[in-house]
Formats: structure tokens, sequence, C-alpha cells
């Protein structure tokens, strides 16, 4: 839990010193997409420090290409 | 809310301080009454003692009252007692002054009365005699103007005041009937002073037409044109124009008495104390609203000396001074090309402190002058000391710690700049002068590199980059392979080092941190302390930091070299602004090794190395002939090729008149 | 334009010769020799013809509208929806890629060079730098690849040299006697590493000064990177064994180790190992540029600096869940990625080179 606070700490300082530059944009789709990007980042990093397991994108890779690598897969494999 | 208040304070500030009798503001012109403007003049200066004033008077006939006017200390003394009052006093009275033209031609006019600008005669001359209405208004006007000139109080504003009422109350009547009327008034004034002939009387007439002056146009009194007939009027108005070239006192004094070289008008207290601070002499005359400004600079200054920050073993000696002409004259004697322009700018509204921009037209791109004279004309700041107030004032980037902008002591230095294609900037009252565009390699050229042969200057150059690269990363290289990665280290040398540190309590970094502290402060007290006690600090440099704290186990001697040689390598730079950033830099280098190891000095050189692509100076790329790479540069940037080899100027400085020279390298004639 | 930066040509060539080094000069002669064994070089020689190939389709692909980035291009293309949809397909694999990539120089560090610090560290740091050179923009990544990459360029070759004494060419002989299918089908997997990659560029291309050389510059850097590539990994076999390059999993780092000239210049590994920081962090930074140069555009954002930060902690997270182990890393490498990245870095830009000629055709026969 401590290191939930620490991060969300470093976090607040991090959108402080970057908002500014987001800010001078003027434009308000900016601030938008850019504080549900700064969310979706921090609640990643949280996870990731509660080591919670978050499933990895490669394996759904792996899932969608299985058809076509498997038998490229043996075939390779047999010259280790 | 916000708002009312920052208004509030802004009102309060903006009310003018009101003082009897003085006026208010600079921009205020002078008076006809001699005794008001001197008045206002000391009292502006709050009675300082070291205005002198001088009361003479000027003339043989009829003496006409003036004062000299000087700040002691800054004018020349002897100057002006041989030249303006000596002139003035003697010479004058034995110097034609076209007095007698002027008296034959219009007899009893004392030679006080004033005639100027023919374009006012002509232009009144154009205009048909006034009707006998209008004359008949011009005389009630009249009238009122000598009473009120009788009370005069030199309250100008109010008079003006009344002029303008008179104009409102008169609509219908055009510009150049009104204009008509004042010039006939001011004749009747003159007449009436003709007639009274007292010089005081005719003072205060002349005072009341000046007033009028302020209003419109400056307007010319001619006697006969305007009581002759229309037809004869243009013969004679080309004789007045003659006459009143030759037969006006404040021009025949100028022309033929005042022998100073730069002899100027001020018509407004401004420009009077802005020659006078200058050290410039002025002359006010009664009975004129102007008075004279005479070149006498003459204070106090060094000499042309050797320059004390960039020295060199080969190359000329001399050194820019604290005089802006000085400087420029330095230069001048170099470059004796019509193409070298220097241009004058004020800057500082309580120093007013001169700045000469110079460049070579034709070589120089007209762009970045324009850029340098707009960052100038944008600075609005009450005091600039030195050239550093000009450097952080329009230099492109404020927070890095890099310089961008280059300064040299040495005339030969900046004339190299000026023949590159560099605009200069030079600041009265210091040596030191601004080069711009100035990119990062200009801070590892010396002028020597020229003067030497070109194999030696390159590699005098190459170490200077090198020896960059040991200040910057002697510590912190040291604290890596110490930390992270021994296994770099040669066997030897790593056992001979861990005997060393043995006995040390302090992991390397803190060690490091210490001893490079230690030295930062010893370089700065021996930049602070006095001459005198100089030796001192040779011997706690050397004996109790260096020898004692090796003994003493606090650090190991293998520290005392990184140190040492981190120290003499930064010693290196030509610039000491490079210098500077190096030792800065140093410190987050070394603690980036000390978490990170090498990777984390890789990482701090990539991110300086693009801070430094981002820079840019006068539109100029920091980096420039590495950074966007240009092969052509190449020849004069970390190397310096043989001068017949320098065919061209560098390409993003000056982009005109790129041919320097045609020369081939000498070859003995073969046999 | 988003961007208002130019690069010039020598940069652009540095920056793809930079790119195509990357990561692939690390990891590249361990996956190919564990297929090709001693032909692994000829495996890198064929890669680098076809590679050539996929650069020559690239430059047709941006000849459609060499003002348009690649993400412009799909949408000019494709339409604004189907555009939308490719771009993310492409954002998806960028984002990817760079996470792989730090990833790799993340383990590369902490099993190599500082063993003690822990990667997330040094991804974190690597990352940060990258974020200021993204935020600089392209210009200055430009101008700093052109600094750094004489050094980057020259311990390479350094590399190549110094290493040569110790190299024992037996070791590549019989050339193509043996495991003559193993050759081949390792192209599979060689291919992705560079050359998969390198559609990136169509997004890096209309922010070149001028088109034509840019086009010329783009063969030229991938030729002289492929040939360095495949130099390394011929070095790679020659001085380590092809059974040793194999097991290895940064063979050419072993083989900065083998440098030992008089006694003196031995353990200088290191400054080649820089060299590789140096290209690596090129290319894990254009791919970030590129990443966040397609968001602002997916989004109609202004600036491209706008999602940079948080970007670059979704990467560095990424970086460390994509991968639980290097077994696991290495396995997707050589048995998935191709796929993956023959479909977006093939048959994507395919797709739009396709359809951008069709609809050429179309508006054409319809003026005539």
């Amino acid at each position: 839990m401590f290191k939930v606070i620490v991060v969300v700490l470093i976090a607040v300082v991090v959108f402080l010193l970057d908002f500014a530059t987001v800010k001078k944009s003027k434009s308000k789709k900016d601030k938008k997409v850019y504080i549900a990007f700064f969310i979706l980042a921090l609640s990643i990093v949280v996870l990731h420090v509660m080591e919670v397991n978050i499933p990895t994108p490669i394996e759904g890779i792996k899932q969608i290409y299985q058809p076509v690598a498997e038998p490229i897969r043996k075939s390779l494999e047999k010259y280790l | 809310m916000k708002k009312k208040f920052r208004d509030m304070f802004g009102k309060k500030q903006q009310k003018p301080v009101q003082t009897n009798n003085i006026p208010s503001n600079l921009s205020s012109p002078l008076v006809t009454n001699l005794d008001e403007n001197v008045k206002t003049v000391k009292s502006k200066l709050g009675n300082s003692s070291d205005l002198v004033t001088r009361s003479i008077k000027i003339g043989k006939n009829q003496p006409v009252r003036a004062v000299i006017l000087y700040m002691d200390g800054l004018a020349d003394k002897k100057f002006i007692q041989d030249f303006i009052t000596e002139t003035l006093m003697l010479d004058i009275r034995i110097t034609d002054l076209g007095e007698g033209q002027t008296i034959s031609q219009k007899q009893s006019e004392a030679i006080e009365t004033k005639q100027t600008q023919s374009q006012g005669s002509e232009t009144k001359n154009q205009d048909e005699t006034p009707s006998n209405a209008d004359q008949a208004k011009k005389e009630q006007t009249k009238s009122d103007q000598n009473s009120q000139n009788n009370t005069y109080q030199a309250i100008q504003p109010a008079s003006s005041n009344t002029s303008n009422q008179k104009k409102k109350t008169r609509k219908p009547i055009k510009l150049k009937q009104l204009k008509h009327k004042k010039s006939s008034n001011k004749q009747q004034s003159s007449e009436s002073s003709e007639s009274t002939i007292g010089s005081k009387q005719s003072n205060q007439a002349e005072s009341g037409t000046n007033e009028k002056n302020q209003t419109s146009k400056q307007l010319s009194i001619e006697q006969s044109s305007s009581q002759s007939s229309p037809s004869t009027q243009s013969n004679q108005a080309n004789q007045a124009n003659q006459q009143a070239k030759q037969g006006d006192f404040f021009t025949i004094l100028k022309e033929r008495s005042l022998t100073g070289s730069e002899v100027d008008e001020c018509h407004d207290y401004f420009t009077l104390f802005q020659f006078l601070l200058a050290g410039d002499t002025i002359i006010l005359i009664d009975g004129y609203a102007k008075g004279f400004t005479i070149g006498s600079k003459g204070f106090e200054k060094r000499g042309v000396e050797e320059s004390s920050s960039t020295t060199v073993i080969r190359g000329p000696k001399d050194g820019f001074s604290e005089t802006l002409r000085t400087n420029t004259s330095l230069i001048r004697r170099r470059l004796k090309d019509p193409s070298l322009w220097i241009e004058n700018m004020v800057i500082g509204e309580k120093t007013h402190t001169d700045i000469a921009v110079c460049y070579m037209k034709g070589i120089v791109n007209d762009d970045v002058v324009q850029e340098v004279k707009k960052r100038l004309k944008d600075i609005e700041i009450d005091a600039i000391l030195e050239s550093g107030y000009i450097e952080e004032l329009i230099q492109d980037k404020t927070y890095t710690p890099f310089p961008t902008i280059n300064n040299s002591e040495r005339p030969d230095a900046v004339c190299a700049g000026l023949l590159e294609g560099r605009v200069a900037i030079m600041v009265d009252g210091t040596p030191f002068v601004l080069l711009v565009p100035s990119l990062f390699v200009d801070f590892f050229q010396s002028s020597e590199d020229y003067y030497q042969r070109s194999d030696i200057g390159s590699a005098l150059r190459l170490l200077r980059f090198v020896c960059f690269f040991l200040a910057l990363l002697t510590p912190s290289a040291y604290i890596a392979l110490t930390t992270f990665h021994q296994e770099m280290i040669p066997t030897q040398l790593l056992i001979s080092l861990a005997a060393q540190r043995e006995g040390v309590p302090f992991p390397a970094y803190v060690e490091a941190l210490m001893m490079e502290i230690t030295f930062e402060i010893l370089r700065e007290a021996g930049t602070r302390m006095p001459r005198a006690v100089g030796n001192a600090i040779s011997i706690v440099g050397a004996l109790v930091l260096g020898q004692a704290a090796v003994e003493a186990g606090i650090v190991s001697s293998a520290m005392v070299i990184v140190v040492s040689l981190t120290a003499i390598s930064s010693f290196v730079f030509p610039s000491f602004n490079i210098s500077i950033s190096v030792r800065l830099l140093r410190f987050i280098f070394m603690t980036l090794a000390a978490m990170f190891g090498l990777v984390g000095i890789i990482l701090g050189l990539l991110v300086m190395v693009m801070h430094m692509a981002s820079l840019r100076s006068f539109g100029i790329p920091y980096l420039s002939p590495m950074g966007p790479f240009i092969p052509g540069d190449q020849k004069d940037s970390l190397i310096r090729l043989p001068l017949w080899r320098l065919r061209t100027r560098p390409k993003l400085i000056s982009q005109k008149d790129m041919e320097r020279e045609d020369t081939e390298p000498a070859k003995p004639k073969q046999k | 334009m988003i961007e208002k930066g130019k690069i010039g040509v020598r940069q652009f060539t540095v920056l793809v010769l930079m790119y195509t080094l990357g990561t692939a000069v690390i990891i590249l002669p361990s996956l190919t020799a564990s297929y090709a064994h001693a032909n692994a070089w000829i495996t890198m020689v064929i890669a680098m013809l076809i590679g050539i190939g996929i650069v020559f389709m690239l430059n047709c692909v941006i000849s459609i509208d060499w003002k348009k980035n690649l993400f412009e291009l799909s949408e000019h293309i494709l339409g604004k929806w189907v555009g939308k949809a490719v771009s993310v397909l492409f954002l998806t694999y960028i984002l990817l890629l760079t996470a792989t990539n730090l990833r790799q120089i993340g383990e590369f560090i902490t099993t190599q060079v500082t063993v003690e610090t822990p990667i997330q560290f040094v991804m974190f740091i690597f990352m940060m730098t990258s974020l200021i050179g993204v935020r600089l923009g392209l210009e200055v990544i430009g101008r700093t690849s052109e600094i750094f990459f004489p050094y980057a360029f020259t311990s390479l070759i350094l590399l190549l040299i110094l290493v040569a004494p110790e190299a024992d060419f037996r070791n590549v002989q019989p050339v193509l006697q043996e495991d003559i299918g193993g050759t081949f089908l390792a192209v599979i997997p060689t291919l992705t590493t560079p050359y998969l990659e390198l559609f990136i560029f169509l997004a890096i291309f209309p922010y070149v000064h001028r088109f034509k050389p840019a086009k010329k510059a783009f063969y030229i850097g991938v030729i002289i990177g492929s040939v360095i590539l495949t130099l390394i990994t011929l070095m790679c076999l020659a001085v380590l064994g092809p059974d040793f390059t194999a097991r290895q999993i940064f063979p050419s780092y072993i083989l900065g180790k083998k440098i030992s000239l008089a006694n003196f210049l031995e353990r200088i590994e290191i400054l080649v190992a820089i060299a590789w920081f140096f290209t690596i962090f090129f290319k894990i930074t254009l791919n970030f540029y590129v990443l966040n140069l397609g968001m602002s555009h997916f989004f109609n954002l202004k600036s491209t600096k706008t999602l940079s930060t948080p970007l670059a902690f979704i990467i560095i997270i990424m970086g460390i869940i994509l991968f639980t182990d290097i077994i696991y890393y290495n396995e997707f490498v050589a048995y998935y990625a191709p796929y993956y990245s023959a479909t977006i870095g093939i048959l994507l830009p395919m797709l739009l080179l396709l359809v951008g000629f069709i609809r050429k055709k179309k508006k054409k026969s319809k003026v005539g």
C-alpha cells in the first residue's frame, strides 16, 4: 500500500509539471485525451506496483497467429 | 478583483509629481529665460556639486548673457577653457560675426532679433495680405499677448493653453490665416522691442512668440516683407533668407566661433541632460529657447591594455577598454573598410548606456542584424552596467547551462567574428564585447589558432575538445568504473586502487563530491580574494587539501589525480563561459554515474547533446557545423585547415559574399 | 501538419542506418545462428535482399503522396473510418515494438553491463531520455543522431577490424553444405527485426527536406546497415563458432570481449556496448516519436507532445509485463512475431499501395 501512495504522489507531481505544457496548446480535446491517457497510465502503473497480474497482449497475438505459426514452428524446430 | 487591485496600484503610480516652477517631465522644452533654464537644470540635478555653471557675456557692442554648463570630471576642462570659454569671451570680440552686414541692412535692429527658417516666411509671403477685420483681431490678440508677456511667469503650459483657446474661439479662420496672424503678431512684438530697445523686454516678446512656435510651426518675422506689396515680396524674401542665414546670432555663433567639432542644438531638457551627463558642454544663451551642446567628453579612462581574461602567446596584445569610442576605434583600425557599419543605441532608462551594434554590411546576414536590433529595442530596463545584462536579455534561451552568446576582450577576435558575418554588440562601460550568433565550437576557438601554423592550431583545438570531455566526465567515469565496472580496469591498477581506497571510509561518489566541491571553493576564493593573499591559496590547496587529505585517509590519492586533471582541463578553454557550464554539469554527471554507472553517463550525454541540438543562437543551430552536418564548414570547426583552404566563410552564419580569399599555397620553383 | 521541423537527407540516412542496426545487432546473430548454424550469414544476405524489396515497396507506398505521413495516408486512401482502424493496428504494433525494444536494452544492460541495477530502473531512465528527445522534436533527434553517428559507426567498424585476428573461417565452412532448409527457413524470423519494422519511416518521410534523395537514402541506410549486420554475424560465427553463437543471448557483446590487442586494448567491449546504446536509443526514440505522431493524428490533437508522458509510462510497464522471461521472449520472437510483423509491415502497406493504385486509376479513367 505504501508503494501505491508513493506512486500516486509521484504521479501528481508529474501531472502538475506536465499538464502545464498541455494547457499551453489551449485545445480542450488535447486536455481530455491527455487526462484519459494519464489515468490509464497511472492505473497500469498502480496495478503493476500492486503486483496484479496483467495479461500480456503477447498471448492474444499468439492465439491469432497460431494456425500460421504452428507448422512453420515445427519445421524450424527440426533445425535447432 | 485582482485586476482592480492592479489598476488601483497602477493609477497611483502614474500620478505625476508636481513641483513648483520646474517642468514636471524632462521632455518639456527649454524656455527663453536664461535664469529660468539654469535654475531648472540645477534643481533637476538636485544642486549636485559636480555641475559647473559659468555665466559669461558674449559680444562687444551689446553683450549677450550666456551660461556654460558642464559636469566636472566628465568633461575635458582644458578643452572647455581653450575652445569654448576663450573663444566666446575673448576671440569673439575680434572676429567678424557678420554683424556689420546685418547692422548695415537692418540698421538699429539688435543682433539677438530672431530670424529663423525661411520656410515660414515663404509660406507667409504666398498668403494674401490679411483683411482689415482680421488685422483688428490680430491687434487684439497682440495686446493680449503683450500683456501676458509683461507678466510672464514662465509657466509654459498655461500660455500654450491660452493660445490654444484662441485657436478654438476662431475656428472659421483657416490655419494659414492663423499662421499669418501669428507672424504679424510677432512682428508687432518685435516692433515694440525695437521701440523700447531694452533687451529684457525684447526677450519677453520673443518668449511670447516662442510659445506660439510650439503650437504651430516656427514662423519668421521680416519687417520689410510684411510692409511691402505682394509683388515685391518674393524678391525680398530671398534677400531675407540670406539675411536669416547670415544674420541669426545663434547660427553665427555656431558657424563662426564655436570651434568644437561636435556641435549640436538642443531644444528640451531631456536632450540637454543626455548630453550634459554624457560629459558634453551645454551653452545656454539668454533669449533663446535652445542651447548648444558641444562634444567635450574627457573623463578619466583606462587606456588600451592587454586583456586579462583571454591571453595569447602570439597575437596582438591590445584589449578593449571601458570606453565605447576606444573600442570602436580599435575595430576600425583593423577593418579599414566602409562596409563596417556601426549603429548606436541607447538602452537603460537611468543609465542611458551607449550600445554600438557593429557588422560588416554585405557579409552579415541581414535577418540577424534585424533580429539583434529588434531584441535590443525590446529591452526595457533601468540600468545596463555590463554586457552581461544585454546578453541575458537578448539570448535565445534562458534556462540552459550553455552560453549562446560569445564575448571577447580581444579586438582581433571580434574582427575575425565580424569578418565571418557575426554581429558585435559593444556596451559602453565594459571591455567585453558580445558576438552573435555564437555556436558551440566558437567557444573552443582561440584567435591564436590562426596565428600559429595550421597543424599546431588544429592539434591545440582538438586538445581543447578532449579537455572538454575530460573536465566533464573524468570524476563521473572514475565513480562509474570503481563502483560498477571494475572489470574494465586493468587488474594491476585495480589492485592498487583497491589498496588505496582501503582506508577511505566513503563511497567513491561522496569522495569525489567532497573533492570537487573543495576545488570549486578554492577556485572561487582564488578569483575573489585580494591579490596580496594569493600565496595562501596555493599553500592551502596543494598541501592541506591535497597531501594532508590523502595522508589522513579521507580521500584516495587517485581521487586527487582525478580532481587535478578535471581542474586543469577546465582551464583550457579560451572562453570562460563554457568552463562555467562544464563545472556545473560535472556534478550532474557524477550523480548519474553513482546511480547507473556508465549507462547513466551515456544517457546523460545523450540528454545533454539533445538539449544542445535544440538550442539556437539567433536562428543558427547551436551545434551547427556538426549538428546539421555541413561538410564545407568542417574546415574550421574541430580543426583548422591552412588559411588557403579556408576559402569560404561559415555557411549558416553569413550567406552572402561567401568568398573569403583566393590564394594558392606558395610553392617553391622546382628546378 | 503537426510536426513543423524538417530533417535533412543526411540525417534521414543516419536515422535509417541506426534503426536498421538498432536492436538487431545484439539479438540477430544468435537468433539466426540457432536455425541456420554455420550458414547464418547467408541467411542474413537473403534477408537483406528481401529487405531491399520491402524498402522498394515502402518507397512505392509513400510515392502515392509523399507529403502525407503514414497515418494521414491511410486515412486519405482508405477513407476516414477504415483508415483510422488501420492506424490503430499500426499504433498497437508500434507500442508493442517500442516496449519490446525497451525490454531488450533493459535485459542487455542488466545482464551484461550493470548487473545490480533493477531492470525497471534501467528501462525508466532509458525511456525518460527518449521522452526528452521526443519532446524536443524530430529536428533535434535528427541532429543528435548526426552527432553520435560517427562514434557508433566507427566503433562498430573498429570492432569488426579488431576482432578479425581472432577469426577462424573454418567455423563457417563448408558453405551451404548442411542445414540448407534451416538456412532458408531462418529468413522468416530474421526478417522481423529490422526489415518488417521499417514501415515506421513512412511516417518520417514527409518531414525530410527533399523527397527524391530521401528515397535513395532509405535504400542506402538499409543496405549499409544490413551489410554491417551480416559482417557482424559472420564474425560471430567465425570467432565464437556457430554453436556458441546460438547459445548466447547477446553474442556480439561476447565478440567485443574477444578483442585483445597487444595486451593493451582489452576489455573495451563496453565501448562497443555504448555504440549499441546509441543505435538502440535512436530506434526506441524514433518508434516512440512515430507512436506519438500517430496518436496525435488519431485523436486530432494539436501537438505530438501531448500524450508523450503517459505513453512513456505505459511503454515502461508494457515492457515489463510483455514477457515473463527471456525464454518466453525468444519463443515469441522466433515463432510468432514474424507473422504479426508481416501483417503490419508488409500486408498493410501492400493494402495501402493497392487501394491507392486502384483509386488513382479510377480517377484517371474518370478524367479521361
